[in-house]
């Protein structure tokens, strides 16, 4: 214990820029001479394009884009056409600004952020075991989902947010009965099937835990430490299989295989040889990393408490536990959704193995600012949203793409496709068919050899569809779905022919052309340049230009029949839909 | 590695596009990507046996256990060798079981078959076997995912879909990897998944029933002509095209528009690959009539319109390959099972070779794991043995491969792998290897590491490589 109090250093040293201190204040860098920045985040920005001989785009946004750009990345629905026009028709600041404050404040924000978390913390809502005719639905799982949603809507402080993932929250907590189904984080990982060795299900659970928290916590894998030191690793063998002892009594496993009974070699928390429970060595006490440790371990853990809840002490800690890095890691997780791409490229990953941030100082402006602002994610949205950066058009200099081909330094506005679930709640959003009401038990999407269809009693957004781990969602399935048996920090973007096949011939997609074109009659009439501006304005937020018109013209002249229910179902399967400039 | 990688999908996506309009409907475009060395096989059929065909009772003759008949497995192995199986089976008193059929030596090369396979004598001189391959679990979901993935846990690339982003497609107008499947794997259709490959690496799941459409969305929607389809295609890619134009930055982009194209051409031309009546009476007499025999020629079909990877699936509910007592026994299972794949497995190996496709079309044979040398302890009427995965019997033909030879054995009982022993990741290593891929090689960067077939296993089984 002398070391207690007396040392501001880590216990052990890291050359990892990860879990170096964040500076007590980050200077923003002031490029002189530039009217372009709009707020501390462009000063950033500008002073690392100038290095490398780029520059921003010196075209904003106009009013149609940004509109769609900030409805759908805060709230993941795309603006009424009403919305759009108020917004164009008053340019200025000011309506920008409430705009911002009022997608922050519907509801909708939480279901979309909400979303996004339960991505990292591998939610899912069945055992998904590997036999599936056994993977069995968890019937209270949506509550966390539900939790989560309120969590973010309710801007609840991240750092407490993350404790309540593994501690009550205490008794003077107002939101305290709903956050309290935050703990289910511990059991929504993984299982194996029943007739798996008992010993096996058991070490199953502890990896999942031990890296979940890692990986959606803090940035780091764990993977390799479980049976080996690794020199560029921030954790050792022993460091893992501590934090296996915070979670040990969390997972009583039955002792048997189906209904053989089968003993549990290791009966409390040990280190493992070479990742074995076949061969366990010293018994061990849960432990933080010391690189994350500026006051010894006496500094969290308590008689008086539980070790999840000095685990979550550790974990927010951002004097002297992990909670600069927690802090590094959730800004990057905001400016990658909001950019498509984070700061560290790797979001899961801020280990040696991860990318080096392209913008550190930027990285540790934001943390600084998350800590300074008590831990509120909608100021640093709103920061991250206002600046000029984030404005910026996505037509820019080609000629840079040579200099910077994958936009890292953020010289333009790269169009980014939707994730799945917002793609789908779109196409209901447009056809005028998605119910809005929100929480509650999850809507089953069938399970292993029972498609369930996308039909009108399941038309709500996508992010109350049941999370079953091995039932295929026949809209959501074609448009990168995340694994749900691990955390995932970033979903993948591909296209494939059976996704077109179905863009072009699906049922689904063609009801919701109908949809589509019955709306579009009744709120305009049978005027077809009307229709087509209406179209445009609904599908893509903004009017069509004059080669759009003109083909649009041309595609419904001629014999009425469904000539609109066609040209509906063209424009829901243009790139542009699902691509937000 | 990765970089060289995505940089050629790219590059391969584009260069079937552009060679698609020169080259004429069905015939095959350049190789997409090259492969690390020379290659001696450009296709893969795999035949899967879903549910443990046992070892003992198709390919690995072990006589000398009527010797031990009736003998406790207790009396004969050790603790140690006898755990590790099913956890939920107690085999200790299990009694060693004979194998229950006869076994005939066949072919030039002598190979021993078991009555149960009255045709494959044919093409034994095509075959390599593997007798002493083992594998990481002896329950039916995890092996099957380790055969299929190379790893124990689900979200893993499917082998082709490894193979198919190792060497891109030949076929402008279809699927590069297509499944047919009687039945379900116990791991569900993520055995046939890309995981964290791209999308187009999916397995296409493909129905092959007479005057249905193979795969789903191919049918044009009520009252749309191809016409009609063809112009709104033409609209649409006319405005995905401004709108690409306008983005010039975002590569994916392009990728759309090309998989619309590619969806296009599957509609023209997938239905005429799937239709079997085009196929000759004699075709028909030589394959047999059921499921089994059509995905065989189908399959026969696909890879001459330059398809990369088919997997024939077979394990229907009912008659899986899982020979317990209450299965309906393993004498009933597995004369049924043989019997009723015997003659499609042999007229593929007939036909590739006629045509003179064998030599580039490797064929495999494969299952999760073989069975017990014991009787399993059960109050069932019949016979039955359980899951074991310490040793048992694979094989390839084609593609390669040096036939008429049998690499490995079991020790006498055809329990343990003891001579030669290969691991289904070596057997991995070596269908990549065949194809020109180094598994090693083949990697894609994922959360910072660098995942593969072969996780870090695998060998090359170089003794089978002609």
């Amino acid at each position: 214990m002398s070391l207690c109090g007396l040392s501001a250093a880590p216990l052990r040293e890291s050359d990892l820029w990860s879990v170096q201190a964040l500076p007590e204040e980050v200077s923003v860098p002031v490029v002189a001479g530039d009217d372009w920045a709009e707020n501390p985040v462009d000063h950033f920005v500008l002073s690392k394009l100038l290095e490398a001989g780029l520059h921003p785009s010196r075209m904003k946004a106009d009013r149609y884009a940004l509109i769609r750009r900030l409805s759908l990345g805060l709230t993941g629905l795309p603006p009424s056409v009403q919305e759009v026009r108020h917004f164009v028709d008053d340019q200025s600041e000011e309506a920008c600004m409430n705009l911002v404050d009022r997608l922050l404040e519907s509801p909708h924000y939480g279901e979309r952020w909400g979303r996004h978390w339960l991505d990292v913390v591998r939610f899912g809502e069945s055992d998904g075991v590997l036999t599936v005719n056994e993977d069995k639905v968890r019937g209270n799982a949506w509550k966390f989902r539900d939790a989560v949603i309120r969590a973010f809507n309710e801007d609840l402080p991240f750092d407490k947010f993350v404790h309540y993932h593994l501690a009550t929250p205490p008794s003077d907590e107002p939101g305290r009965e709903r956050y309290a189904e935050l703990r289910q984080f511990m059991h929504l990982g993984t299982r194996l099937q029943n007739n798996s060795d008992p010993n096996d299900k058991q070490f199953h659970r502890l990896d999942d835990m031990v890296a979940t928290t890692g990986t959606a916590f803090l940035g780091i894998t764990f993977g390799c430490a479980r049976c080996h030191d690794h020199p560029v690793d921030p954790m050792s063998t022993e460091e893992y299989y501590q934090f296996t002892a915070f979670y040990f009594d969390q997972f009583s496993e039955a002792p048997k295989a189906s209904r053989k009974k089968i003993e549990l070699v290791v009966k409390e928390p040990r280190v493992l040889l070479k990742g074995s429970w076949r061969s366990p060595g010293k018994a061990v006490s849960p432990g933080f990393l010391q690189v994350l440790m500026r006051k010894d371990v006496g500094h969290w853990m308590g008689e008086s408490q539980g070790k999840l809840e000095s685990l979550g002490q550790w974990l927010t800690d951002h004097e002297n536990g992990a909670g600069q890095l927690l802090a590094r890691v959730i800004v990057n997780r905001l400016w990658h959704h909001h950019f498509g791409q984070g700061l560290v490229k790797s979001p899961n990953d801020f280990g040696n193995l991860g990318s080096q941030p392209s913008h550190p100082r930027l990285l540790d402006f934001l943390a600084r600012s998350l800590i300074e602002g008590n831990w509120q994610l909608k100021p640093l949205h709103r920061m991250i949203v206002t600046s000029a950066t984030y404005r910026q058009s996505s037509s820019a200099d080609p000629g840079f793409l040579e200099k910077d081909a994958d936009n890292v330094l953020l010289w333009h506005r790269m169009p980014q496709r939707l994730e799945a679930e917002a793609i789908r709640d779109q196409l209901l959003s447009v056809a005028g068919v998605l119910r809005s009401e929100m929480f509650g038990p999850s809507i089953s999407i069938g399970n292993y050899k029972t498609e369930v269809r996308d039909e009108p009693s399941s038309w709500r957004r996508s992010v109350y569809l049941q999370a079953h781990r091995s039932a295929k969602h026949p809209t959501l399935s074609l448009f990168n779905p995340p694994d749900m048996s691990r955390s995932v920090g970033a979903r993948a973007t591909g296209a494939d022919p059976v996704g077109a096949l179905f863009a072009l011939n699906a049922p689904f997609g063609w009801k919701m052309s109908e949809r589509l074109a019955k709306r579009i009659e009744e709120e305009v009439g049978d005027n077809r340049d009307q229709q087509i501006e209406h179209a445009y304005l609904l599908l893509l937020s903004r009017l069509p230009n004059e080669e759009e018109r003109r083909l649009g013209r041309e595609l419904l002249s001629g014999e009425p029949g469904r000539l609109l229910v066609n040209y509906c179902h063209l424009l829901l399967g243009l790139n542009e839909f699902i691509y937000v400039n | 590695m990765p970089c060289r990688r995505e940089f050629l999908g790219h590059l391969s996506l584009g260069g079937i596009a552009a060679a698609s309009h020169l080259a004429s409907p069905g015939r095959a475009a350049l190789p997409a990507v090259s492969p690390h060395y020379r290659s001696r096989a450009r296709n893969v059929i795999l035949l899967f046996m879903c549910g443990g065909a046992s070892h003992l009772e198709t390919f690995d003759y072990k006589p000398q256990l009527k010797k031990w008949s009736g003998k406790r497995a207790d009396e004969i192995f050790s603790a140690g060798e006898l755990r590790g199986f099913n956890p939920e089976k107690t085999v200790e008193g299990c009694r060693i079981l004979p194998p229950v059929f006869d076994f005939r030596q066949h072919g030039q090369s002598g190979a021993w078959l078991s009555e149960i396979y009255p045709r494959l004598g044919e093409v034994v001189d095509e075959i390599a076997f593997l007798k002493a391959v083992h594998t990481d679990s002896a329950i039916h979901s995890v092996g099957e995912t380790i055969w299929h993935t190379g790893h124990a846990r689900p979200g893993f690339p499917s082998m082709g879909s490894w193979v198919t982003y190792g060497l891109g497609s030949e076929s402008p107008d279809l699927p590069s990897y297509v499944v047919m499947k009687d039945g379900i794997s116990t791991a569900g259709d993520v055995v046939f998944q890309q995981g964290m490959l791209p999308g187009r690496h999916q397995a296409a799941v493909a129905r092959v029933e007479s005057g249905k459409p193979p795969f789903p969305y191919l049918d044009l929607p009520p009252g749309v002509s191809p016409e009609r389809q063809r112009e709104h295609l033409a609209a649409l890619n006319r405005l995905n095209r401004l709108h690409r134009d306008r983005h010039p930055t975002q590569p994916e982009l392009a990728g759309r528009i090309e998989a619309l194209e590619m969806a296009w051409k599957l509609q023209q031309s997938a239905e005429s690959a799937f239709d079997l009546s085009r196929e000759s009476a004699g075709m028909h007499a030589l394959y047999g009539d059921n499921q089994f025999s059509r995905h065989c020629l189908t399959a026969r079909r696909l890879v001459e319109s330059g398809v990369r990877f088919v997997e024939i699936f077979d394990g229907a509910k009912g008659r899986k390959w899982d020979a317990h007592g209450n299965r309906g026994g393993l004498v009933g299972n597995h004369r049924d099972n043989a019997g009723r794949t015997d003659r499609g497995i042999t007229a593929l190996i007939l036909d590739l070779k006629a045509r003179g496709m064998l030599e580039e079309t490797l064929v495999v044979w494969a299952t999760e794991f073989g069975r017990t040398p014991f009787e399993e302890a059960n109050r069932e009427a019949r016979l039955g043995r359980g899951h074991h995965h310490k040793g048992f019997t694979l094989w390839m033909a084609g593609g390669g491969v040096k036939g008429g030879m049998s690499l490995g054995a079991t020790d006498e009982f055809g329990m343990h792998a003891v001579e030669k022993a290969v691991h289904v990741h070596d057997v991995h290593a070596t269908i990549l290897h065949l194809l020109g891929l180094d598994h090693e090689r083949l990697t894609l960067r994922h959360n910072s590491r660098d995942v593969r077939l072969t996780d870090v296993f695998g060998k090359v089984i170089h003794e089978v490589v002609a």
